[in-house]
C-alpha cells in the first residue's frame, strides 16, 4: 500500500507545487462558480420554503447550523418517511459548508475557528480544506440524493476534475489481486447457461417462474471488465481517491459491531482492499457509487435482462416483506458492491428480482427459494425497531464452509442445530460466481453472499 | 399557584438567569458568538424569578410573574397577563413556540405557520421582526387541557384536565400540531378526531416528548412512555402485550417513586424522590460522540454523580436538550455531559463532545436547570 501512497497521493500532493498559486486561482474560479449559483440560481418548486425562515436565515452564515439541524430531521423518521424538504436543507448547508471550506482553502492568512493562523498557502492545510469540500459535497449526493442541485454538484465535480488533471499520468496500474479460489464440489449446484441468453429466452424463463441461474459471458463488452481490476484507475476516477464513499465496516450488517463511516476512497482502498489481511473488514455495500462518479457509470451497461417483463409473483414469493411497499421501477436500481475477500451479506430476501454482475473478484452466492422461509427463522424487530423479517436469523458463513475450504467447529455447529433445528432441512442452491459471470436472483428468493477474494460487483434490482 | 415554591423570592430576593449555547439567532444575548461558558442574561438580577417556558431551536420563551417576552428569531409580543396565571407545556419547533397551556387548562396559540391552515396563509406575509402574539383560544366550551406536547417527528399528545377527584387519564394524540388545533377548534368536526386515544388509571403529573416518543409522570411516581421505539427510547420491551404505540410502564423504575421526568433528542431521564437520577435512550445518531453512562443500560442506566467511585450525591433537578444532559445536585452544583459542538454545557471548555460527567466551574447556588436543544439555562441565587 506504501507504494499506492507514494505513486499516487505523495507524487501528486506532498510535492511542495502541487497546491501552487495557479491550482489555488483555478479552485478560486470554481468557488466563485459554486457561491454564485447558490446565491443567484433557484431550484424549481423548491422545498425547502417549507422548512421555515428560521433555519434559512443562517444557512449562509452558519451553514453547519442548518445542517445539524437537518441531519437530526433526516434521523428523525424511518429514511423513506423523511419529508424531501428536509433532505433539500441537507443538501443545500452541504453546498454552503463546501463553499465555505473552499474559501477557506483560497484565503491565505485565515484564522479558522478553533484560532490556528494559517500563514501561506500550506500544502496540507489546502489539501484538507479541499477534501472537506468534496465530503460536503459527496454528502449532498449520497445521502441527501441531491433532491435539488445535482446538476450543480456534478458541474463541480466536472470542474474540479478537469482542473486536477489526474488522469492519464504516470502512475503504474496497481492490481487487485483476485486469485481464483478453489473449485466448489457441491451436491446442490445451481444451473448454469453458459452461453449468453436472449432476452426473448430470458424472458421465457421467468414467464415459466424459472429459478436463479448463472448466465456466463453476458457483460463482457463492459469496459468495466477491463478497467476496474486496477486500482489506480478507480483512484483517478475518484478525484485521487478523494470522493467520500460510505463503508460498511463489521462482518456483516447482523453482527453487533457493524458500524458506517464515511471515508475518502482512497482511505477506503487503503485500508481494506489493499492491505492483505486488513484486521477489519469494510464493504463499500449496496452503494449507488455509480450515480455518484457518472464516469465509472459509463463503464458499464445495463442487462437486456432488466428490460424483461416478470410475471406477478405467486405462492411464497408474493409474501416477500417489503414487496407492497416497493414501486414499480423505469430504471432499474443500481447499486455497487466493492470490497476485500470476506465480505459477507447475511441471508435476506429483496423485494426485486435482481440481475448480479460479478466483474472483478470471485463471490460465492447461496440461495433457498421463498418456500423454505419457516426453515429459515427470519429475524423480528430489532433492538432499534427496524423490521429485520427479510434477514434470516441463522448465520450461513458457519455452514457455507465449502466455498471457503473451511470447516466449521464442532461447537457451532452443535448451536446451529439446537437453535435453528429445522435450518438443516431447507433446500438450497450454490455456487460460486466468477469474472464475467452474472447470477439472477428471483424476487423473494434468500441468498447469502461472501467474497473470496477482493471483488467489485454492481447489482441490478427489477421489476 | 403564581409561581413554583422553590424559586420563591427570599432573603436579598436577588436572582439569575444564566445561559450557554447555540446563539445563532440571538436567543441569548444580543452578541453574535455562542457562549461556551455560563453567562448572566440581560436581567443580569432580578427580584421575579424567571421561567423558561420554551427553549428552542431558535428562539426562547420566558415567564417573569405577569409578563412573558421572548429572545430569538420569532418574535412574540409582549404579554402582559391580566392575574397571576402561571404558563406552562410551552410546545414548538426550530421555527418557535407555537403555544402553551395555563394551569386552568386554557390553551395560547401563536400565529406559527405548522399551525395556520394553507388557506389562511397570505403569500409571505410578513417581515421576519413582524411580532407574533400569544392568544388564548378557550372559550367556555373547549376541552380543558391537564399537560402538552410535541415530539420532534410532528406527532403531539395532551391530557384532559382531570376533575379534582378524576382517577383516570385520557389521553389524546394527533399526527400534527395542525390537526390538533383543527380538533381543537371544532372537537366533532368531521376528520377531526384524534388519531388515537389512551387510558390509564391515575393522575397525570408530567408529559414530555423527545424526538420520536412520549413519557407521561403520573402522581403515584409510575412512569409510562410510548412512540418511537427505536434507539431504546421507551426504556421498556415491546411486545404484543405491550406495543410501543400505547403507553407501558417503565418497569425498570418500578417501586421507585418518580418525582420528576425529562426528555429530549432520544433520550428520557427519571429522578426519584430519593434523589436518584435514571436515564436512557441514545445520543444523536449520526452525530459523533457517545454519552458514556447510556452504554451497557440494560432498559434504564443510573447516574452516580459526581462518578461512579465517589458517594453519590443526591440530585435535585435535571433537564435534556437534543444531546446533552444538566444535573443540579445537592449543594447547588451542576454537573453536564454530552455534546458540546455549540458550548451547550457551560464549562467553558472547547470540546466539541464530553462523554463523562464533569462539573461546571465557578457555578454555585444552583437551583434550577433548562435545556434547550443546543443550550442550557440556569437559575441561580446570587451571592
Amino acid at each position: 500500500m506504501e507504494v499506492l501512497d507514494q505513486q499516487l497521493m505523495n507524487a501528486d500532493r506532498s510535492e511542495s507545487v502541487f497546491w501552487a498559486k495557479a491550482r489555488i486561482d483555478n479552485v478560486a474560479t470554481i468557488t466563485d462558480y459554486l457561491t454564485e449559483e447558490l446565491a443567484n440560481s433557484a431550484v424549481e418548486n423548491d422545498t425547502i420554503y417549507r422548512c421555515g425562515e428560521a433555519v434559512l436565515a443562517i444557512l449562509d452564515s452558519r451553514p453547519a447550523e442548518a445542517y445539524q439541524l437537518a441531519n437530526q430531521k433526516l434521523y428523525t423518521w424511518q429514511f423513506d418517511k423523511v419529508g424531501e424538504k428536509w433532505r433539500r436543507l441537507y443538501e443545500e448547508a452541504c453546498l454552503h459548508m463546501a463553499a465555505e471550506e473552499l474559501v477557506n482553502l483560497i484565503t491565505p492568512n485565515k484564522t479558522d475557528q478553533t484560532g490556528t493562523r494559517y500563514v501561506g498557502y500550506g500544502n496540507k492545510t489546502c489539501e484538507r480544506y479541499f477534501c472537506e469540500a468534496i465530503k460536503c459535497l459527496d454528502r449532498a449526493l449520497f445521502i441527501a440524493g441531491a433532491p435539488g442541485r445535482r446538476s450543480l454538484i456534478m458541474a463541480v465535480f466536472d470542474k474540479l476534475e478537469a482542473f486536477l488533471d489526474v488522469h492519464g499520468s504516470h502512475i503504474a496500474p496497481i492490481v487487485l489481486n483476485t486469485r481464483r479460489p478453489a473449485s466448489l464440489t457441491s451436491d446442490h449446484p445451481m444451473p448454469r447457461e453458459l452461453e449468453p441468453l436472449s432476452l426473448q429466452a430470458f424472458q421465457k424463463h421467468l414467464d415459466s417462474f424459472g429459478g436463479p441461474m448463472v448466465i456466463h459471458g453476458t457483460f463482457g463488452d463492459w469496459p468495466a471488465t477491463r478497467r476496474w481490476q486496477n486500482a489506480t484507475y478507480l483512484l483517478e476516477r475518484t478525484l485521487g481517491g478523494r470522493r467520500t464513499v460510505p463503508v460498511e465496516i463489521g462482518a456483516s450488517y447482523t453482527s453487533s459491531a457493524w458500524t458506517q463511516q464515511v471515508m475518502s476512497f482512497h482511505d477506503f482502498m487503503q485500508r481494506f482492499v489493499l492491505t492483505p489481511n486488513a484486521a477489519e473488514v469494510g464493504y463499500l455495500a449496496q452503494h449507488d457509487l455509480l450515480a455518484q462518479v457518472p464516469a465509472l457509470r459509463s463503464d458499464i451497461l445495463t442487462p437486456d435482462y432488466c428490460f424483461s417483463a416478470p410475471p406477478p409473483s405467486r405462492g411464497a414469493a408474493a409474501l416477500t416483506v417489503g414487496l407492497d411497499a416497493s414501486p414499480e421501477l423505469g430504471e432499474p436500481l443500481v447499486h455497487a458492491w466493492l470490497g476485500p475477500k470476506g465480505t459477507k451479506t447475511p441471508l435476506h430476501t429483496d423485494a426485486y428480482h435482481n440481475i448480479l454482475c460479478q466483474v472483478v473478484g470471485y463471490k460465492y452466492v447461496r440461495l433457498y427459494a421463498p418456500e423454505e422461509r419457516v426453515r429459515l427463522y427470519p429475524r423480528g424487530v430489532d433492538e432499534n425497531g427496524v423490521n429485520m423479517a427479510n434477514t434470516s436469523g441463522v448465520d450461513v458463513e458457519f455452514v457455507s464452509s465449502k466455498g471457503k475450504g473451511a470447516q466449521m467447529e464442532a461447537e457451532q455447529a452443535r448451536e446451529l442445530e439446537e437453535r435453528f433445528p429445522r435450518f438443516r432441512e431447507a433446500r438450497y442452491q450454490e455456487a460460486i460466481l466468477g469474472p464475467g459471470e452474472a447470477l439472477y436472483v428471483p424476487l423473494g428468493w434468500w441468498h447469502y453472499v461472501e467474497s473470496l477474494t477482493n471483488s467489485f460487483s454492481v447489482s441490478f434490482w427489477f421489476n | 399557584m403564581p409561581v413554583d415554591d422553590e424559586a420563591q423570592v427570599n432573603g436579598d430576593g436577588a436572582i439569575r438567569l444564566l445561559a450557554a449555547g447555540f446563539n445563532g439567532h440571538h436567543q441569548l444575548f444580543a452578541f453574535d458568538e455562542d457562549p461556551r461558558a455560563f453567562t448572566a442574561m440581560v436581567e443580569a438580577v432580578a427580584t421575579i424569578p424567571r421561567n423558561v417556558l420554551f427553549a428552542g431551536w431558535s428562539n426562547t420563551v420566558f415567564q417573569a410573574g405577569k409578563h412573558i417576552s421572548s429572545l430569538g428569531h420569532q418574535k412574540l409580543a409582549l404579554v402582559n397577563l391580566e392575574d397571576d396565571r402561571l404558563m406552562q407545556c410551552g410546545f414548538g419547533d426550530h421555527e418557535g413556540i407555537m403555544g402553551c397551556i395555563d394551569h386552568e387548562g386554557r390553551l395560547y396559540l401563536v400565529e406559527h405557520p405548522a399551525i395556520v391552515e394553507q388557506s389562511e396563509l397570505v403569500e409571505r406575509p410578513d417581515s421576519p421582526d413582524q411580532e407574533r402574539h400569544l392568544l388564548c383560544q378557550s372559550t367556555d366550551v373547549s376541552p380543558k387541557i391537564g399537560t402538552i406536547a410535541l415530539a420532534g417527528n410532528g406527532r403531539i399528545a395532551l391530557t384532559f384536565k382531570q376533575a379534582p377527584n378524576g382517577n383516570l387519564v385520557h389521553i389524546a394524540e394527533f399526527n400534527s400540531p395542525l390537526a390538533f388545533v383543527r380538533w381543537f377548534r371544532d372537537p366533532s368536526g368531521e376528520g377531526n378526531y384524534p388519531a388515537c386515544h389512551h387510558m390509564i388509571p391515575g393522575r397525570p403529573k408530567q408529559l414530555l416528548a423527545n424526538t420520536g416518543s412520549f413519557i407521561l409522570l403520573m402522581e403515584s411516581g409510575d412512569v409510562y412512555t410510548w412512540g418511537d421505539a427505536r434507539y431504546q427510547s421507551l426504556g421498556r420491551a415491546i411486545g404484543e402485550e405491550m406495543p410501543a404505540d400505547k403507553p407501558g410502564a417503565v418497569d425498570a423504575l418500578g417501586g421507585l417513586s418518580i418525582s420528576k421526568i425529562a426528555s429530549g433528542g432520544w433520550m428520557h431521564a427519571a429522578l426519584s424522590a430519593d434523589g436518584a437520577l435514571y436515564v436512557w435512550g441514545a445520543n444523536s445518531p449520526g452525530v459523533e460522540g457517545r454519552i458514556r453512562c447510556l452504554e451497557d443500560q440494560d432498559q434504564v442506566a443510573l447516574v452516580t454523580l459526581p462518578d461512579p467511585d465517589a458517594e453519590p450525591l443526591d440530585v435535585l433537578d435535571m433537564a435534556i436538550g437534543d444531546n446533552h444532559i444538566a444535573a443540579v445536585t445537592e449543594g447547588d452544583r451542576m454537573f453536564v455531559v454530552g455534546e458540546n459542538r455549540n458550548g451547550q454545557l457551560g464549562v467553558g471548555s472547547e470540546e466539541r463532545f464530553i462523554e463523562d460527567w464533569v462539573e461546571v466551574p465557578n457555578l454555585t447556588q444552583v437551583r434550577k436547570v433548562w435545556c434547550g436543544p443546543k443550550s442550557t439555562f440556569v437559575r441561580t441565587k446570587a451571592l
